[in-house]
Protein backbone atom coordinates (compact mmCIF):
# COMPACT_ATOMS: atom_id res chain seq x y z
CA UNK A 1 0.00 0.00 0.00
CA UNK A 2 2.55 2.27 0.85
CA UNK A 3 4.81 2.18 -2.15
CA UNK A 4 2.26 3.77 -4.88
CA UNK A 5 2.79 6.75 -6.72
CA UNK A 6 0.76 9.62 -5.96
CA UNK A 7 -0.07 12.93 -6.62
CA UNK A 8 -0.90 15.79 -4.66
CA UNK A 9 -4.17 17.04 -5.20
CA UNK A 10 -3.75 20.72 -4.17
CA UNK A 11 -5.82 20.70 -1.32
CA UNK A 12 -4.73 21.00 2.25
CA UNK A 13 -5.77 18.57 4.25
CA UNK A 14 -7.25 16.26 1.59
CA UNK A 15 -3.85 14.29 1.00
CA UNK A 16 -3.72 13.39 4.54
CA UNK A 17 -7.13 12.02 4.33
CA UNK A 18 -6.48 10.06 1.10
CA UNK A 19 -2.86 8.51 2.53
CA UNK A 20 -0.37 11.13 0.78
CA UNK A 21 -2.36 12.31 -2.17
CA UNK A 22 -4.41 10.54 -5.62
CA UNK A 23 -3.13 7.44 -6.53
CA UNK A 24 -1.96 8.34 -10.22
CA UNK A 25 -3.70 7.23 -13.21
CA UNK A 26 -6.84 6.63 -11.06
CA UNK A 27 -10.40 8.02 -11.56
CA UNK A 28 -11.27 10.41 -8.62
CA UNK A 29 -14.77 11.55 -7.96
CA UNK A 30 -16.01 14.65 -6.30
CA UNK A 31 -19.58 14.21 -5.07
CA UNK A 32 -21.75 17.50 -3.79
CA UNK A 33 -25.07 19.32 -4.19
CA UNK A 34 -24.84 22.73 -5.42
CA UNK A 35 -22.91 25.33 -4.54
CA UNK A 36 -20.84 23.01 -2.35
CA UNK A 37 -17.20 23.81 -3.82
CA UNK A 38 -16.99 20.87 -6.17
CA UNK A 39 -15.30 23.28 -9.28
CA UNK A 40 -12.94 24.88 -6.50
CA UNK A 41 -11.53 21.61 -5.77
CA UNK A 42 -11.33 21.08 -9.39
CA UNK A 43 -9.34 24.43 -9.97
CA UNK A 44 -7.37 23.57 -7.03
CA UNK A 45 -6.35 20.51 -8.72
CA UNK A 46 -5.29 22.18 -11.99
CA UNK A 47 -3.58 24.89 -9.79
CA UNK A 48 -1.00 22.14 -7.68
CA UNK A 49 -0.89 20.20 -11.84
CA UNK A 50 0.60 23.44 -13.07
CA UNK A 51 3.08 24.29 -9.93
CA UNK A 52 4.09 20.56 -10.95
CA UNK A 53 4.47 20.55 -14.48
CA UNK A 54 1.57 18.34 -15.34
CA UNK A 55 -0.25 18.98 -18.59
CA UNK A 56 -3.87 20.09 -17.89
CA UNK A 57 -7.01 18.83 -20.01
CA UNK A 58 -10.15 20.63 -18.12
CA UNK A 59 -13.22 19.79 -19.88
CA UNK A 60 -16.05 22.06 -18.58
CA UNK A 61 -19.40 21.19 -19.51
CA UNK A 62 -21.27 23.49 -17.93
CA UNK A 63 -19.04 26.66 -17.61
CA UNK A 64 -16.74 29.18 -19.99
CA UNK A 65 -12.95 29.17 -19.18
CA UNK A 66 -13.47 33.11 -18.10
CA UNK A 67 -15.83 32.14 -15.96
CA UNK A 68 -13.79 29.91 -14.67
CA UNK A 69 -10.98 31.60 -14.31
CA UNK A 70 -12.85 34.65 -13.02
CA UNK A 71 -14.24 32.01 -9.64
CA UNK A 72 -10.44 30.55 -9.27
CA UNK A 73 -9.23 34.56 -9.07
CA UNK A 74 -12.16 35.58 -6.31
CA UNK A 75 -10.34 32.55 -4.16
CA UNK A 76 -6.85 33.34 -4.74
CA UNK A 77 -6.22 30.60 -6.95
CA UNK A 78 -3.86 31.93 -9.26
CA UNK A 79 -4.01 30.23 -12.19
CA UNK A 80 -3.89 32.92 -14.62
CA UNK A 81 -0.45 33.73 -13.12
CA UNK A 82 1.31 30.70 -14.18
CA UNK A 83 -0.70 29.85 -17.08
CA UNK A 84 -1.59 33.21 -19.11
CA UNK A 85 -3.48 31.56 -21.76
CA UNK A 86 -5.93 29.61 -19.90
CA UNK A 87 -8.06 28.81 -22.56
CA UNK A 88 -5.46 26.30 -23.71
CA UNK A 89 -6.55 24.78 -20.10
CA UNK A 90 -10.28 24.71 -20.39
CA UNK A 91 -12.30 23.37 -22.86
CA UNK A 92 -15.81 24.11 -23.22
CA UNK A 93 -17.77 21.04 -24.31
CA UNK A 94 -21.68 22.30 -25.81
CA UNK A 95 -24.13 20.29 -24.39
CA UNK A 96 -25.26 19.13 -28.03
CA UNK A 97 -21.67 17.90 -28.50
CA UNK A 98 -21.40 16.02 -25.16
CA UNK A 99 -22.12 12.75 -27.28
CA UNK A 100 -19.68 12.96 -29.82
CA UNK A 101 -17.04 14.86 -27.67
CA UNK A 102 -17.49 11.55 -25.26
CA UNK A 103 -17.88 8.57 -27.97
CA UNK A 104 -15.21 10.09 -30.55
CA UNK A 105 -13.35 12.80 -29.93
CA UNK A 106 -12.14 12.65 -26.40
CA UNK A 107 -10.49 8.58 -27.44
CA UNK A 108 -8.72 10.36 -30.13
CA UNK A 109 -7.35 13.19 -28.12
CA UNK A 110 -6.37 10.60 -25.61
CA UNK A 111 -4.30 9.09 -28.25
CA UNK A 112 -2.86 12.34 -29.93
CA UNK A 113 -1.81 12.93 -26.27
CA UNK A 114 -0.21 9.84 -25.58
CA UNK A 115 1.85 10.27 -28.91
CA UNK A 116 3.27 13.58 -27.85
CA UNK A 117 5.24 11.63 -24.60
CA UNK A 118 3.13 14.25 -21.84
CA UNK A 119 4.61 12.88 -18.06
CA UNK A 120 1.46 13.21 -16.74
CA UNK A 121 -1.77 14.62 -17.15
CA UNK A 122 -4.62 15.91 -15.16
CA UNK A 123 -8.01 15.48 -16.70
CA UNK A 124 -10.92 17.59 -14.90
CA UNK A 125 -14.49 16.53 -16.25
CA UNK A 126 -16.71 19.06 -14.49
CA UNK A 127 -19.15 18.23 -13.87
CA UNK A 128 -19.73 14.76 -15.18
CA UNK A 129 -23.65 14.50 -14.69
CA UNK A 130 -24.80 16.55 -18.34
CA UNK A 131 -23.14 13.43 -19.98
CA UNK A 132 -24.88 11.01 -17.33
CA UNK A 133 -28.34 12.81 -18.53
CA UNK A 134 -27.50 11.78 -21.86
CA UNK A 135 -27.17 8.22 -21.60
CA UNK A 136 -30.20 7.85 -18.89
CA UNK A 137 -29.73 3.83 -18.67
CA UNK A 138 -27.45 2.86 -16.07
CA UNK A 139 -26.21 -0.17 -18.15
CA UNK A 140 -25.49 2.63 -21.05
CA UNK A 141 -23.83 4.83 -18.60
CA UNK A 142 -21.79 1.74 -17.36
CA UNK A 143 -20.78 0.82 -21.03
CA UNK A 144 -20.10 4.86 -21.81
CA UNK A 145 -18.32 5.88 -18.65
CA UNK A 146 -15.94 2.07 -18.26
CA UNK A 147 -14.81 3.22 -21.91
CA UNK A 148 -14.25 7.05 -21.30
CA UNK A 149 -12.20 5.74 -17.93
CA UNK A 150 -10.23 3.30 -20.08
CA UNK A 151 -8.63 5.99 -22.50
CA UNK A 152 -8.70 8.57 -19.70
CA UNK A 153 -6.71 6.78 -17.48
CA UNK A 154 -4.29 5.96 -19.44
CA UNK A 155 -3.87 8.98 -19.97
CA UNK A 156 -3.12 10.98 -16.56
CA UNK A 157 -5.12 11.15 -13.43
CA UNK A 158 -8.95 12.29 -13.48
CA UNK A 159 -10.78 14.22 -11.61
CA UNK A 160 -14.56 14.75 -12.51
CA UNK A 161 -17.54 16.26 -10.05
CA UNK A 162 -20.42 14.70 -9.73
CA UNK A 163 -23.61 16.69 -8.55
CA UNK A 164 -25.67 15.02 -5.67
CA UNK A 165 -29.27 15.30 -5.84
CA UNK A 166 -31.28 17.76 -3.74
CA UNK A 167 -34.56 17.59 -2.74
CA UNK A 168 -35.82 19.52 -0.35
CA UNK A 169 -32.62 20.16 1.43
CA UNK A 170 -31.81 16.22 1.80
CA UNK A 171 -28.93 14.88 -0.31
CA UNK A 172 -28.88 11.50 -1.77
CA UNK A 173 -25.62 10.23 -2.56
CA UNK A 174 -26.80 6.72 -3.74
CA UNK A 175 -29.38 8.45 -6.10
CA UNK A 176 -29.93 6.88 -10.05
CA UNK A 177 -28.10 9.93 -11.41
CA UNK A 178 -24.32 8.99 -8.70
CA UNK A 179 -24.65 5.87 -8.69
CA UNK A 180 -22.85 4.15 -11.65
CA UNK A 181 -20.12 6.97 -11.74
CA UNK A 182 -19.71 5.99 -8.40
CA UNK A 183 -19.39 2.39 -8.41
CA UNK A 184 -16.57 2.99 -11.08
CA UNK A 185 -14.40 5.38 -10.02
CA UNK A 186 -11.27 4.55 -8.18
CA UNK A 187 -12.05 7.33 -5.40
CA UNK A 188 -14.87 9.04 -4.01
CA UNK A 189 -14.86 12.62 -2.54
CA UNK A 190 -18.09 13.50 -0.26
CA UNK A 191 -18.83 16.80 0.24
CA UNK A 192 -21.53 18.25 1.80
CA UNK A 193 -23.07 21.41 2.84
CA UNK A 194 -25.36 20.37 6.01
CA UNK A 195 -26.39 23.88 7.14
CA UNK A 196 -25.49 23.66 10.65
CA UNK A 197 -22.98 26.30 11.02
CA UNK A 198 -19.93 27.40 12.00
CA UNK A 199 -17.26 24.38 11.60
CA UNK A 200 -19.95 22.06 11.30
CA UNK A 201 -21.60 23.69 8.08
CA UNK A 202 -19.39 22.39 5.87
CA UNK A 203 -17.60 18.44 5.55
CA UNK A 204 -15.74 16.35 3.70
CA UNK A 205 -15.87 12.48 3.87
CA UNK A 206 -14.10 9.71 2.08
CA UNK A 207 -16.48 7.29 0.82
CA UNK A 208 -14.05 4.99 -0.95
CA UNK A 209 -10.40 4.82 -2.17
CA UNK A 210 -9.13 1.69 -3.53
CA UNK A 211 -5.81 0.44 -2.36
CA UNK A 212 -6.15 3.11 0.05
CA UNK A 213 -5.75 2.80 4.36
CA UNK A 214 -8.31 6.44 4.14
CA UNK A 215 -9.27 8.41 7.11
CA UNK A 216 -13.02 7.02 7.51
CA UNK A 217 -14.04 10.29 9.55
CA UNK A 218 -16.21 13.40 8.37
CA UNK A 219 -14.11 16.33 8.49
CA UNK A 220 -14.46 19.86 8.60
CA UNK A 221 -14.14 21.88 5.21
CA UNK A 222 -13.65 25.63 4.65
CA UNK A 223 -13.26 28.11 1.69
CA UNK A 224 -9.60 30.30 2.21
CA UNK A 225 -9.17 32.75 0.05
CA UNK A 226 -5.20 31.71 -1.40
CA UNK A 227 -6.01 28.28 -1.00
CA UNK A 228 -9.24 27.74 -2.40
CA UNK A 229 -10.33 24.82 -0.16
CA UNK A 230 -9.43 23.71 3.00
CA UNK A 231 -10.08 20.56 5.11
CA UNK A 232 -9.74 20.60 8.65
CA UNK A 233 -7.79 17.29 9.98
CA UNK A 234 -6.45 18.80 13.18
CA UNK A 235 -8.62 15.90 14.89
CA UNK A 236 -6.11 12.92 13.14
CA UNK A 237 -3.41 12.43 14.88
CA UNK A 238 0.00 12.96 13.02
CA UNK A 239 1.52 9.88 13.94
CA UNK A 240 -0.27 7.36 11.46
CA UNK A 241 -0.02 3.32 12.33
CA UNK A 242 1.52 0.84 9.72
CA UNK A 243 -1.67 -1.67 10.11
CA UNK A 244 -0.32 -4.96 8.73
CA UNK A 245 2.67 -5.02 10.44
CA UNK A 246 1.60 -3.14 14.09
CA UNK A 247 -1.10 -5.88 13.69
CA UNK A 248 0.80 -8.72 13.34
CA UNK A 249 2.87 -7.64 16.52
CA UNK A 250 -0.29 -6.27 18.75
CA UNK A 251 -2.15 -9.40 18.08
CA UNK A 252 1.08 -11.68 18.92
CA UNK A 253 1.25 -9.27 22.37
CA UNK A 254 -2.21 -9.40 22.98
CA UNK A 255 -1.66 -13.46 23.26
CA UNK A 256 1.38 -13.46 25.67
CA UNK A 257 -0.51 -11.00 27.94
CA UNK A 258 -3.37 -13.32 27.90
CA UNK A 259 -1.43 -16.25 28.96
CA UNK A 260 0.70 -14.07 31.48
CA UNK A 261 -2.48 -13.14 33.29
CA UNK A 262 -3.53 -16.45 33.60
CA UNK A 263 -0.06 -17.07 35.59
CA UNK A 264 -0.07 -18.23 38.91
CA UNK A 265 2.56 -15.64 39.91
CA UNK A 266 0.71 -12.32 41.20
CA UNK A 267 3.27 -9.73 39.79
CA UNK A 268 2.97 -11.79 36.30
CA UNK A 269 -0.60 -10.92 36.41
CA UNK A 270 -0.40 -7.22 37.65
CA UNK A 271 2.33 -6.91 34.69
CA UNK A 272 -0.73 -8.38 32.39
CA UNK A 273 -2.78 -5.99 33.60
CA UNK A 274 -0.51 -2.99 32.88
CA UNK A 275 0.18 -4.53 29.63
CA UNK A 276 -3.24 -5.00 28.60
CA UNK A 277 -3.88 -1.52 29.75
CA UNK A 278 -0.92 -0.23 27.72
CA UNK A 279 -2.27 -1.80 24.49
CA UNK A 280 -5.29 -0.34 25.15
CA UNK A 281 -8.11 -1.16 22.46
CA UNK A 282 -7.46 -2.23 18.83
CA UNK A 283 -9.32 0.28 17.14
CA UNK A 284 -8.14 3.77 19.30
CA UNK A 285 -4.33 2.82 19.06
CA UNK A 286 -2.66 5.97 17.47
CA UNK A 287 1.10 5.30 17.53
CA UNK A 288 3.02 2.61 18.42
CA UNK A 289 4.94 3.30 21.15
CA UNK A 290 2.84 1.60 23.59
CA UNK A 291 3.39 -1.68 21.25
CA UNK A 292 7.18 -1.23 21.71
CA UNK A 293 6.91 -0.84 25.87
CA UNK A 294 4.68 -4.19 26.30
CA UNK A 295 7.11 -5.88 24.50
CA UNK A 296 10.00 -4.94 26.91
CA UNK A 297 7.35 -5.34 29.48
CA UNK A 298 6.71 -9.05 28.50
CA UNK A 299 10.06 -9.54 27.42
CA UNK A 300 11.12 -12.96 29.29
CA UNK A 301 14.44 -11.56 30.86
CA UNK A 302 12.65 -7.83 32.24
CA UNK A 303 10.06 -10.53 33.94
CA UNK A 304 13.34 -13.29 35.84
CA UNK A 305 14.23 -9.83 37.05
CA UNK A 306 10.99 -8.90 38.47
CA UNK A 307 10.70 -12.80 40.03
CA UNK A 308 14.32 -12.07 41.32
CA UNK B 1 -28.77 45.47 19.05
CA UNK B 2 -30.05 44.21 15.77
CA UNK B 3 -32.66 40.60 16.59
CA UNK B 4 -29.66 38.69 14.94
CA UNK B 5 -27.19 39.87 17.38
CA UNK B 6 -29.34 39.67 19.79
CA UNK B 7 -29.63 35.43 19.31
CA UNK B 8 -26.24 35.26 18.88
CA UNK B 9 -25.02 36.75 21.77
CA UNK B 10 -27.02 34.77 23.65
CA UNK B 11 -26.55 31.14 21.98
CA UNK B 12 -22.72 32.50 23.04
CA UNK B 13 -23.69 32.94 26.31
CA UNK B 14 -25.02 29.35 26.86
CA UNK B 15 -21.63 28.20 24.96
CA UNK B 16 -19.67 29.85 28.01
CA UNK B 17 -21.28 27.27 30.27
CA UNK B 18 -19.28 24.38 31.49
CA UNK B 19 -19.31 21.03 29.55
CA UNK B 20 -21.91 22.83 26.98
CA UNK B 21 -20.71 22.06 23.29
CA UNK B 22 -23.77 23.43 21.25
CA UNK B 23 -26.55 25.56 21.36
CA UNK B 24 -28.32 25.99 18.34
CA UNK B 25 -31.79 28.19 17.43
CA UNK B 26 -33.77 25.55 14.93
CA UNK B 27 -36.54 26.58 13.38
CA UNK B 28 -39.15 23.36 13.71
CA UNK B 29 -38.67 22.29 10.30
CA UNK B 30 -35.04 21.68 11.11
CA UNK B 31 -33.55 24.67 9.55
CA UNK B 32 -30.95 26.82 11.56
CA UNK B 33 -31.48 30.00 12.60
CA UNK B 34 -27.91 30.75 14.54
CA UNK B 35 -25.10 28.41 16.14
CA UNK B 36 -22.63 28.42 18.26
CA UNK B 37 -20.11 25.84 19.19
CA UNK B 38 -17.12 24.73 21.39
CA UNK B 39 -14.07 25.48 20.35
CA UNK B 40 -12.79 21.31 19.69
CA UNK B 41 -14.24 19.41 16.25
CA UNK B 42 -15.41 16.12 17.37
CA UNK B 43 -17.38 14.23 15.11
CA UNK B 44 -19.33 12.09 17.74
CA UNK B 45 -21.09 16.22 18.79
CA UNK B 46 -21.58 16.40 14.30
CA UNK B 47 -23.53 13.15 14.75
CA UNK B 48 -25.58 14.41 17.78
CA UNK B 49 -26.17 17.65 15.90
CA UNK B 50 -27.55 15.85 12.97
CA UNK B 51 -29.54 13.84 15.03
CA UNK B 52 -31.16 16.87 16.31
CA UNK B 53 -31.28 18.61 12.86
CA UNK B 54 -33.33 15.22 11.69
CA UNK B 55 -35.69 15.14 14.78
CA UNK B 56 -36.33 18.82 15.37
CA UNK B 57 -39.53 18.23 13.79
CA UNK B 58 -40.41 15.58 14.86
CA UNK B 59 -39.76 16.28 18.61
CA UNK B 60 -41.41 19.79 18.59
CA UNK B 61 -44.65 18.08 17.37
CA UNK B 62 -44.46 16.07 20.52
CA UNK B 63 -43.82 18.65 22.35
CA UNK B 64 -46.95 20.77 20.96
CA UNK B 65 -48.83 17.34 21.61
CA UNK B 66 -48.38 17.00 24.77
CA UNK B 67 -47.40 21.08 25.97
CA UNK B 68 -44.10 20.30 26.97
CA UNK B 69 -42.16 22.95 27.15
CA UNK B 70 -38.53 21.01 27.65
CA UNK B 71 -37.45 17.91 26.56
CA UNK B 72 -33.91 15.88 26.94
CA UNK B 73 -33.02 13.19 25.81
CA UNK B 74 -29.36 11.20 26.52
CA UNK B 75 -27.30 9.82 22.97
CA UNK B 76 -23.95 8.87 21.85
CA UNK B 77 -22.02 10.22 25.63
CA UNK B 78 -24.17 13.62 25.11
CA UNK B 79 -26.88 15.25 26.82
CA UNK B 80 -29.27 16.91 24.24
CA UNK B 81 -31.58 19.34 25.65
CA UNK B 82 -34.82 21.23 23.70
CA UNK B 83 -36.82 24.60 24.59
CA UNK B 84 -39.66 25.87 23.22
CA UNK B 85 -38.68 29.48 22.05
CA UNK B 86 -41.97 30.69 20.50
CA UNK B 87 -44.37 28.22 17.95
CA UNK B 88 -41.48 28.08 15.18
CA UNK B 89 -38.37 27.65 16.85
CA UNK B 90 -36.55 25.43 19.12
CA UNK B 91 -33.76 26.15 21.32
CA UNK B 92 -31.32 23.34 21.16
CA UNK B 93 -28.11 22.96 23.79
CA UNK B 94 -26.06 19.77 23.46
CA UNK B 95 -23.37 19.23 26.48
CA UNK B 96 -21.41 16.66 27.68
CA UNK B 97 -22.60 13.90 29.77
CA UNK B 98 -20.50 15.48 32.87
CA UNK B 99 -22.96 18.69 32.27
CA UNK B 100 -25.09 20.10 35.84
CA UNK B 101 -28.78 19.52 33.93
CA UNK B 102 -30.50 21.78 36.71
CA UNK B 103 -28.21 24.78 35.52
CA UNK B 104 -28.76 23.67 32.03
CA UNK B 105 -31.63 23.80 32.10
CA UNK B 106 -32.60 27.12 34.23
CA UNK B 107 -30.11 29.02 31.56
CA UNK B 108 -31.47 27.41 28.39
CA UNK B 109 -34.96 28.40 29.90
CA UNK B 110 -33.77 32.11 30.37
CA UNK B 111 -32.48 32.37 27.17
CA UNK B 112 -35.05 30.75 25.53
CA UNK B 113 -36.79 33.53 27.05
CA UNK B 114 -34.70 36.12 25.85
CA UNK B 115 -34.67 34.74 22.12
CA UNK B 116 -38.64 35.04 21.80
CA UNK B 117 -38.47 38.24 22.48
CA UNK B 118 -36.21 39.01 19.63
CA UNK B 119 -38.29 37.07 17.24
Amino acid sequence: MTNIDRISSGIEGLDKLLQGGMIKNSINSVVGSSGTGKTTVALAYVYQGLLEGDHILYLSFEETPSKLIAEAESLGIKIKEISSNYNDLIHLVESEKIVEFMTNILPALAQKLKHKNVKHTRIILDPLTPILWEFPSEKEQRKVLTKIYHHLSSLGTVLQTIEEPNAFGQTDIGAVETRVPIYLSDSVIHIQNLGLGGKYNRTCKIIKSRRTAHHEGIYPLNFVVGQGIVIDTSSIPDIIVEPLATDTRYLELMKKVKEMSKDKDPKKRIIAQIAKNLLGDREKREDTRSIDLVNVLTDPQVLQEVKK
Amino acid sequence: MSSNQGISSELMDLIDLEDVEAAILFRIDGNVVESYFGERYSQELLRTIQWCKANVEKVSLEMKTNNLNKVTYELNDFCVMFFVVNKVSILTAVATENINLSLLSIEAKRKSQIISSFL
